[in-house]
């Protein structure tokens, strides 16, 4: 392990015959000596697909109550048969199309707060770093940020703004949008601290000063030069992100602080399913495996990317 | 050492002071709050009273600084009171509950101790579990009982509190009947059979957190010993002739503990967080439970405060794993 990587990475003198490798090939072949990262993204594609295609083939309504006061409490409470493979819950909607649907909401949640919480961390990580009178003021608001009791605010949050942006945007978009920005704005702190780290780091390379002795002005240094450079550290926050803001969704649905139980995410059904755990304890169970499996794998992926990302352990 | 520590101090109280202004601003400017609540039935001289009796006509900097002062000197005076048997808070006003017109701090005083047995329990045993199975894995890297550890100590990561709090309920709890699914607070423990009551009702509250915090806990102390294992010093003990046993013990795993020891510190704070939920799954009748109890009902003061008091946690064990680190690492002092 100590003597290895000499030999490996200094190139054959010769290596000109052979057509250049680029990142992304160099990447992706470390990428997928990792076990754990390749049955992660095949896990998360098969759940992709599952909320993705799934709702074209089985085209049942999941938010359909039956009118029949009758046939409603008939439909209620089935067990899982050829009508509804996994049943329906307490007032008969189908539970694998509420799978489908609440896996959608879940999975988007978590990719756009995480791209909120991405933008905001490169702008601020991006600022602090590179212009020397922001550093101070904007990490001093980082620490106070990773000082607040983020869950316990997140509550609160969602409490004080609730009904006001559902009045605004509807129930759906409203909660939807609430959820994300405060998300969004609760998790940033951590790629900003990345990011800054490296834009300390990558200002002083002789690329920078090549670039500003040039007149490059700051705006095009920063894009041109210094973020491509960031972006392997950005990439690998930016997949953690994404399972840190499932969790996080699911935490405020199972609290009943999330989404309404018409508009269902994974956490929503779990917390619906909670009250009928003795008599259908599957109802818990597949919203949470669900919500398990797609964390575990993004971390896994996300595992899988930092050592594919790391030039020091990459071609070992 | 001294002088490093007065500096950590004397940060944290603007910190503490701006979070404290961030959230009583977020509470009380944000449009949900229960003064647009009366309903308009009431009429509008009542209302007019209703704001008056609640404080809520006064400018906000007022309101601010007056809670400041109940927290931090008013209910202090009171607790002081209370052990010491003396009046130095006179009769002033205490921050009182919106729900139960009780002052918040002695439903805080009563819904602590619940929390803190299962929180407590729970950290010391996740310690417990976790410096063995870190320490062991790092020593034998790549090994099966590294793969597997390694393997468990990601689902334990990934997988939430409340999916495996539901599952124990329902496989140890629904099937099994090993244990209570409620947690029953108002049980004291006086005999050898209330006391293997309470044990089997803290099982699995405890369960969950701990495996939650090990698998974080394990992972840093793996990462920790695999670091310092690889370092010159633990060539050179063993080359010396020493035994294994002395090298990893108390070397390599001396050294290796400094950042596991900080960051076991960190956690004490994210604990109580993670204890809302869990609170919620087993009922536990903790501060967990009364913060969430207290959203559901808009009681604003409990909410201020209970979210303050998180927050004066997290920047006391901020400040802990500090100075700590201060201690055990003389480079980190800068003096």
């Amino acid at each position: 392990m100590t003597d290895a990587p000499v030999a490996v990475t200094t190139p054959p003198a010769v290596a000109v015959l052979a057509a250049p490798r680029s990142l992304s090939r160099d990447v992706w072949d470390q990428f997928r000596t990792h076990k754990g990262a390749m049955a992660g993204l095949l896990v998360l594609g098969l759940l992709v697909l599952f909320v993705a295609i799934g709702p074209l083939v089985w085209r049942v309504d999941p938010a359909f109550v039956n009118p029949d006061a009758a046939a409603m409490i008939k439909s209620r409470n089935q067990p899982p048969s050829w009508a509804s493979p996994l049943g329906t819950d307490q007032l008969g909607r189908d539970m694998l199309a509420r799978m489908m649907s609440g896996g959608k909401v879940s999975l988007a949640v978590g990719l756009v707060a995480m791209l909120i919480s991405v933008f905001i961390g490169t702008l601020i990580g991006v600022l602090a770093g590179y212009f020397r009178r922001l550093d101070g003021p904007l990490m001093r608001l980082t620490d106070l940020f990773l000082a607040l009791p983020l869950l316990p605010l997140l509550l609160v949050m969602v409490m004080l703004f609730r009904d006001t942006l559902a009045g605004l945007f509807g129930p759906e978009a409203g909660t939807f949008l609430l959820i994300v920005f405060a998300i969004g704005l609760t998790s940033w702190m951590h790629s900003a601290r990345i990011v800054r780290g490296q834009v300390l780091a990558l200002k002083e390379r002789e690329f920078v000063l090549a670039a500003r002795s040039i007149g490059a002005p700051p705006r095009r240094i920063i894009l041109r030069h210094i973020l491509p450079n960031v972006i392997s550290p950005v990439m690998v926050a930016a997949t953690l992100g994404i399972a840190g803001a499932i969790i996080t969704e699911s935490v405020l649905s199972f609290l009943g602080l999330g989404f309404p139980p018409d508009f269902p995410t994974w956490g929503r059904l779990l917390y619906d399913g909670v009250d009928y755990m003795q008599s259908y304890p599957e109802r818990v169970l597949w919203p949470g495996l669900a919500i398990s499996l797609t964390v575990l794998a993004v971390n896994y992926i996300g595992d899988g990317l930092r050592d594919a990302l790391d030039p020091r352990i990459r071609g070992r | 050492m001294l002088t490093y520590t007065i500096r950590r101090l004397l940060l944290a109280i603007p910190t503490l002071l701006l979070i404290s202004l961030v959230i009583f601003l977020l509470v009380d400017l944000a449009p949900g709050s229960p003064m647009s609540q009366i309903p308009l039935t009431v009429p509008p001289d009542v209302r007019q009273k209703m704001i008056e009796a609640m404080g809520a006509d006064q400018p906000v900097l007022v309101r601010y600084f007056l809670w400041l002062k109940q927290f931090f000197w008013v209910e202090p005076a009171y607790i002081l009171d209370g052990w010491l048997g003396t009046a130095m808070a006179g009769d002033a006003q205490r921050i009182l509950s919106w729900q139960s017109r009780s002052p918040v701090f002695e439903v805080i005083g009563q819904r602590l101790p619940q929390t803190l047995t299962v929180i407590g329990t729970a950290y010391l045993v996740a310690v417990l579990i976790a410096l063995p199975i870190g320490i062991y894995s790092a020593y034998r890297q790549y090994s099966w009982f590294d793969q597997l550890g390694t393997f468990v100590a990601m689902v334990g990561y990934s997988v939430p509190t409340f999916f495996t709090g539901v599952l124990l309920i329902i496989i140890f709890a629904v099937n099994l009947g090993w244990f209570p699914s409620i947690y029953d607070t108002t049980l004291k423990v006086t005999d050898w059979d209330s006391f293997w009551q309470q044990v089997r009702q803290m099982a699995m509250p405890v369960m969950v957190l701990a495996l939650f915090n090990a698998a974080e806990i394990s992972r840093y102390t793996r990462s920790s010993m695999l670091d310092n294992l690889s370092q010159d010093y633990a060539r050179t003990a063993r080359a010396k002739g020493m035994s294994e046993r002395t090298v990893v013990l108390k070397h390599v795993l001396r050294n290796s503990l400094i950042p596991v020891v900080t960051v076991i510190a960190l956690g004490i704070p994210t604990i109580f967080g993670g204890a809302i939920v869990t609170e919620q799954v087993f009922k536990v009748n903790g501060i967990g439970a009364a913060l969430i109890g207290a959203i559901h009902a808009s009681d604003l003061p409990m909410v201020q405060t209970l979210t303050f008091i998180f927050a004066v946690l997290i920047v006391l064990f901020n400040l802990i794993a500090d100075v700590l680190y201060g201690l055990l690492d003389p480079r980190i002092r800068y003096d």
